[in-house]
């Protein structure tokens, strides 16, 4: 991939406008009443609704009250939660495991170029491999249990964190390097000051994609490994054609995902306050 | 190694001797930068470098920075050899080159606290720095926060604050508009005036390089040298006054008039 | 995207060496690239023989099952066309219906704000997740798999394509404007080509997701002939040498639309950059 630095991007991300372009249009009239969400959810609401009343076999589809009532039997259940904690748990150590090999080798990889470049090829050869392919040789060789699914989970975590590490520490301003050198800067000065805070901000646009990515990882490993928490409430649900049940744990699913990913976007935001 | 205030002054001017370029040339593969370079920049001289693009300018300021290594040749700063940056020289950028993510007055105390201060000490004396440069009131800001010619008032500071004995300028003013072009160029010679090192000036402005300089070097030809240098006999403190007089607007015209001969037989690729 | 740091020209005089140095560094950088590829190749060859299982994959294996997959194998290449028929039928279908969601929705607030909660909503959701629902809908086969791939390549389709048309540069819109220019100019001549740069990087995440998903649903769905179940029974069998080059094959199309097809863009049209 390239390596010029004004090119850099991160492949991953979705196409957002760049913040250092002050021409672009963006209507953001403060405070909107937005009518169209409200429209848009009572229409899907009621849709929704009629579709299961009316039109659907019970048995594929439920009407939105009734999922909404088999949400609230699912918060109420222990069952749930034991779930919920489960996949969270394994969620935290695949992630864990997973930003902190993709941090340490995209800083070598990026810094070291010789070796980084030959390393870089492999990593995005890797990256754009389902990873979800992987899961048949983790199960075979290493078989059920907690570890595996954790190794599952940290190598969809490892890639979008890497490689944007890479880019980060690639896109590290050589002017900025120049002026560390002109005043006497050590190497080790000169991480403090330059390289580390311009890399964070890329690193931390990794650790989004990774949280998300992670999530993702995690239901695919109970689902496909060891079945345990989160992912075995959906199989069971769909198992025993519990559709109510299992609408209810797909939302819970959409939401924890909507919510992952803006605790992703919040990381990313505060640790670069510096920029627009 | 801390030092204090009135050592660093004193490192700065009483043993400033100015600085030496002697024979210095360097070389890109087979591809000859300038070669036969040789001034002197007096320990209270400001020495303007001016020349069409790719004759050299940059790089030689670099040189005499230390950051890039001549082929042949040596800079002789205070009495002593560069052969990498080293407190005393200093150096300000087109560009600014400021820390995005430090504040301006971090950014201001950052070769302070390079060069081993305490950071609390090294803000305070850039802070100084700070109300010299006339940026009191923006010491939170961040870069993308000021205004071109504010940034570059912090990459002045920022120089000064070290109290180098040599001040190299790398087209300081060439990102900001001519208004402010003009009105820094007082305030920097103002500045000057109260506290005289040696300046190199590297410029593409013509009017600027005569305004700063007690001298003119015209840089160019193929492979680049020094083709003429002129001497700027204008009194100084100079101010506004300066540039209307006709004494300025003779020379003015004579360094057009060379930077105009030289640009026909230098080797550039027109940009 | 969002992260792009402002690199500076260092130096009009660095502009006089790029070809020299350039060459230099493209020399050293294929010697460093084998040699680093040589060492990672050996140790994995003798860390399998040392520490691994006999039926792990090996550098020597997969080599020598090059072959013997790719043309011995005939469960392969019927695999590789059932899987990738669905992979592009749903991509069409994603790239055509996401394209037009999102330009709508850049333009008129309030589809967008009608339909942003559903978008990023099923943009958020785990594919996996929903993969039970829609085998109940569907049943266990390719319609599945295909409408699996659907849902997972139109969220990022249509969020790079709102992206894109509500981000177009005032400056040009202004230019258009003072020229004279009609709606139907504005639209051809500025908001798709203004927009193409999100609109590829969408397409990239749109065919990453495609491929997790035909994936995924060939795994679960565990019956027909597709990649991935064949690569799923190779892996099983203990045949990892055999599925690491069917996987390859996996890469390869992922490489291509990942790369592929923005390098072809590029050298059609050259103005193109990335941003």
């Amino acid at each position: 991939m390239s390596s010029s630095t004004v090119d850099s991007h991160a492949p991953t991300t979705k196409g957002k406008p760049n913040p250092s372009d002050s021409k672009r249009a963006q209507k953001k009239a403060p405070r909107r009443i937005r009518f169209g969400l409200m429209v848009g959810l009572l229409i899907g609401a009621v849709i929704w609704e009629l579709a299961g009343r009316f039109y659907f076999e019970p048995i594929f589809f439920k009407p939105l009250s009734e999922v909404i009532l088999a949400l609230f039997n699912l918060f109420t259940s222990p069952v749930f939660w034991n779930a919920l904690a489960e996949s969270l748990q394994l969620f935290v150590a695949g992630f864990f495991i997973g930003t902190f090999l993709g941090l340490i080798l995209g800083i070598v990889i990026g810094r070291i170029t010789l070796i980084g470049s030959a390393l870089e090829s492999y990593v995005t050869v890797l990256y754009v491999t389902p990873p979800i392919a992987m899961i048949p040789f983790v199960l075979s060789i290493l078989g059920f249990g907690y570890w595996p699914k954790a190794i599952i989970v940290s190598w969809f975590v490892f890639f979008p964190v890497c490689i944007t590490t890479i880019e980060g520490v690639r896109a590290v301003s050589p002017r900025l390097l120049e002026v560390a050198r002109s005043f006497g800067s050590g190497e080790a000065r000169t991480w403090k000051d330059v390289v580390i805070p311009s890399t964070l901000p890329f690193a931390m646009s990794g650790i989004r994609q990774g949280v998300a990515l992670g999530f993702v990882g995690v239901v695919a490993a109970e689902f496909l490994l060891d079945a345990s928490g989160i992912g075995l409430l959906l199989r069971t649900y769909s198992r025993l054609y519990q559709t109510d049940n299992l609408f209810a744990a797909v939302i819970v699913m959409t939401f924890l995902g909507l919510s992952v990913m803006a605790i992703g976007r919040w990381v990313e935001k505060r640790f670069a306050t510096w920029r627009q | 190694m801390e030092r204090s205030v009135s050592e660093l002054e004193n490192a700065s001017h009483s043993t400033s001797r100015g600085i030496r370029v002697e024979n210095l040339a360097k070389y890109y593969g087979d591809h000859c930068v300038f070669k036969d370079i040789n001034f002197e920049i007096g320990p209270r001289e400001i020495v303007s470098v001016v020349g069409p693009s790719g004759c050299g300018k940059t790089t030689l300021l670099r040189c005499l920075n230390g950051l890039i290594q001549p082929d042949e040749g040596q800079v002789i700063a205070d009495g002593l050899q560069v052969s990498s940056p080293r407190p005393g020289i200093a150096i300000v950028f087109q560009d600014f080159g400021l820390f995005p993510w430090k504040t301006a007055l971090d950014n201001v105390a950052y070769g302070l606290v390079v060069q081993g201060m305490k950071k609390d000490k090294a803000r305070k004396i850039a802070s100084n720095y700070v109300n010299m440069v006339a940026l009191e009131g923006f010491e939170d800001r961040y870069p993308h926060q000021l205004s071109g010619g504010m940034q570059q008032r912090a990459g002045l500071a920022r120089a000064l604050a070290v109290e180098p004995s040599v001040l190299l300028m790398d087209e300081p003013f060439g990102a900001l508009d001519a208004q402010t072009r003009e009105l820094m160029q007082f305030e920097l010679l103002q500045i000057w005036d109260k506290n005289p090192m040696s300046m190199l000036f590297v410029t593409h402005g013509i009017d600027e390089a005569v305004l700063m300089g007690d001298r003119v070097i015209v840089l160019g030809g193929k492979p680049s040298g020094i083709y003429r240098e002129v001497d700027v006999p204008l009194p100084r403190p100079r101010d506004a006054s300066t540039v209307a007089s006709p004494e300025f607007q003779e020379l003015r015209s004579q360094v057009w008039d060379h930077v105009m001969t030289v640009r026909r037989n230098t080797s550039s690729d027109e940009n | 995207m969002a992260t792009v740091i402002q690199s500076p020209v260092i130096g009009e005089d660095t502009k006089t060496t790029p070809t020299v140095k350039k060459k230099r560094r493209s020399w050293k950088n294929s010697i460093a690239w084998l040699a680093t590829t040589l060492v990672i190749l050996i140790i994995w060859q003798i860390g399998v023989g040392l520490f691994g299982k006999d039926y792990m994959a090996t550098p020597i294996g997969v080599i020598t099952a090059v072959p013997d997959v790719l043309f011995n194998d005939p469960k392969l290449w019927p695999g590789v066309w059932e899987t990738f028929a669905v992979v592009f039928r749903g991509l069409i279908l994603s790239v055509v219906v996401g394209t037009a969601l999102g330009l709508i929705m850049g333009r008129v607030t309030f589809v967008a704000d009608a339909l942003a909660p559903y978008v990023n909503g099923f943009y958020a959701t785990p594919m996996i997740a929903v993969l039970p629902i829609i085998t109940l809908w569907l049943g266990f086969n390719t319609s599945a798999t295909f409408a699996l791939v659907v849902f997972a390549a139109i969220p990022p389709m249509a969020v790079a394509a709102w992206d894109g048309s509500r981000t177009i540069p005032v400056r040009y819109l202004e230019v258009a404007k003072s020229f004279g220019a009609r709606r139907r100019d504005v639209w051809v001549g500025i908001a798709i080509p203004a927009s193409l740069p999100y609109l590829l990087a969408g397409f990239r995440l749109a065919s990453g997701r495609a491929l997790s998903a035909v994936v995924i649903a060939e795994f679960l769905i565990g019956t027909g002939d597709g990649l991935g179940i064949h690569i799923m029974r190779l892996a099983q069998n203990f045949n990892h040498n055999e599925a690491i080059v069917a996987i390859m094959i996996l890469t390869l199309v992922g490489l291509f639309l990942a790369i592929g097809i923005e390098r072809i863009l590029r050298r059609r049209y050259p103005w193109f950059r990335k941003s």
